[in-house]
């Protein structure tokens, strides 16, 4: 049951359950926000940012599995802020960008190559919103309701808008004559049962 | 059938779930935890609930604790990205006594205390003073409170863009003053800080930045988005579009676009007008003074970011650019 955003929760408990946010989503926001900006700095800022946003309107926080796409709803507007060139550096992050930096040097794979290169240019070539729309599938592994309410739009607009992102995504690995991996060989176009 | 497909996007997921986990190690997550709790948020003792008249504005706690402003980050470090000019009574131009009920306690010449209760509501009237006079009204009033001004685009001008408060303040001590529906705030929601409301007796001490109008040619240290309501590109249509055209549109506007930001490989870098194509495409606008707007612009209609060379957010920024301003 949702809690009443009248009713005052007793530090401990506002703690305890902020604890359990954060343990169960701190990963995924770090890993959303590390996957659209290739600066840790601002991936460390997103993730505090976030959080500490969470913190402060724990009460707006819906319970359970819906915790996360209210999660990646936020996120999406720090980072979009942070796109827009208004920059907040956060004192929260500490030394957790540094880390990142140096930790990331190792992990970031190199430029995709083969394959690989060519559906990151076809993707590469959509809109905006239709990356984020795919990624938000492909990355976040978000269901449509999920991805409905980090956009702030209806169900039925995710399902069209995911239909007409796919088929774009689907002509453009066509124009890239993307070879389309074995493991899941199909003519691009033809997952949506027809040609550009 | 959707599923290849959204399988193949998701092989070129630049980093991973687990990645990230990785990354984030227990302690490196249970320090940022930790900072992110001391902030003050809703936890006022249930018994206050019953007697404070209305507790959720009581009890609202400021954006950000101490160690925001302890590290020394630039000024416009924000937690609370405070984007629109309030109407009414948030103008600190205009504002209204609110009758007879709360007497002003005092009419300084910088500021305003206003009484409410067991509160003191402070809003600015000089934003030109210096920061020394503030302080000295405030000390008037017993109170340690280090007050700045940062120049801001329009819509900016009179809230308050960062907020912190030192170890040991109690919820309550000090709080936002906020005007409901009265603007678009970057972070979500649509109210605005317009003042801060500091307990009677309060002995922490708090810091606070306000946004003021900018001087002409002085460089913004807090703004809004470039197209919001109120702001120099409202209604303009430049993303995707070419930078030739939307130089066009801004110069009907009389707004000059003095640089520029374009991705060299990772790197966002500053081009000067003449140096970027015409034919080129805007694919944002930040507010940068009154008057100017800088342009982050490139070859194609939108930054390419795939994901192994994503682009990053652009380096300098009104805030960090020239680092003049922002450094305390």
């Amino acid at each position: 049951m949702p809690p009443s955003p009248e009713a005052p929760r007793p530090p401990d408990e506002r703690r305890h359950r902020f604890e359990s946010v954060y343990a169960a989503h701190r990963a995924r926001i770090l890993g959303y926000a590390l996957r659209r900006t290739a600066d840790p700095q601002d991936a460390a800022d997103v993730l505090a940012e976030t959080f500490l946003i969470a913190w402060r309107r724990l009460d707006d926080v819906p319970p359970g599995d819906a915790a996360k796409p209210w999660l990646y709803g936020v996120a999406r507007r720090v980072l979009a802020n942070h796109h827009r060139g208004e920059r907040r550096r956060s004192a929260l992050v500490g030394d957790l960008a540094g880390r990142l930096r140096t930790d990331l040097a190792a992990h970031r794979p190199a430029a995709p190559e083969g394959d690989l290169a060519a559906i990151a240019a076809a993707f590469g070539e959509l809109s905006d919103d239709d990356r984020e729309l795919l990624a938000l599938v492909g990355w976040e592994g978000l269901d449509r309701a999920e991805i409905a309410a980090v956009l702030g739009c209806s169900r039925n607009a995710v399902r069209i808008r995911l239909h007409r992102a796919r088929r774009r995504l689907a002509r453009a690995l066509d124009r890239h004559e993307a070879p389309v991996p074995h493991a899941h060989a199909l003519p691009a176009a033809a997952i949506n049962g027809e040609r550009a | 059938m959707n599923h290849d497909i959204d399988r193949l996007v998701g092989r070129i997921a630049p980093v991973t779930d687990d990645t990230a986990a990785d990354l984030l190690t227990d302690d490196t997550a249970a320090d940022l935890a930790g900072r992110i709790m001391l902030a003050p948020a809703d936890t006022a003792e249930p018994a206050d609930t019953a007697a404070v008249p209305a507790p959720r504005r009581a009890r609202r706690r400021l954006a950000i604790g101490l160690p925001l402003l302890a590290t020394g980050v630039a000024a416009a470090t924000v937690a609370a990205v405070l984007v629109a000019r309030p109407g009414g009574s948030g103008d600190p131009g205009g504002h209204a006594p609110s009758g007879g009920a709360h007497p002003r306690v005092q009419l300084a010449a910088a500021l305003t205390f206003t009484r409410k209760g067991h509160y003191i509501d402070v809003r600015i009237r000089d934003p030109y003073a210096d920061p020394a006079r503030y302080r000295k009204e405030f000390a008037a009033h017993g109170l340690d409170v280090d007050l700045k001004l940062v120049p801001s685009s329009p819509t900016v001008v009179g809230t308050v863009v960062m907020e912190g408060t030192s170890e040991g303040t109690r919820p309550g001590d000090v709080s936002e003053i906020r005007v409901k529906g009265a603007c678009e705030v970057a972070s979500g929601g649509d109210d605005c800080t317009v003042g801060v409301r500091i307990r009677i007796g309060y002995t922490g001490s708090a810091q606070i930045v306000f946004g003021r109008a900018a001087r002409p040619g002085e460089q913004y240290q807090s703004s809004n988005r470039a197209d919001a309501r109120g702001e120099a590109m409202h209604g303009m249509v430049f993303r995707k579009r070419p930078v030739s055209e939307v130089l066009a549109a801004l110069k009907q506007r009389h707004i000059t676009v003095p640089e520029y930001r374009v991705m060299v490989g990772n790197e966002s870098v500053a081009r000067y007008p003449g140096q970027v194509p015409g034919n080129w495409y805007v694919h944002d606008a930040v507010l940068w003074a009154p008057g100017q707007v800088v342009l982050f612009a490139g070859p194609k209609p939108t930054e390419d970011d795939r994901p192994a060379s994503p682009p990053t957010a652009p380096a300098p920024t009104p805030t960090a650019g020239s680092g003049a301003p922002s450094a305390p």
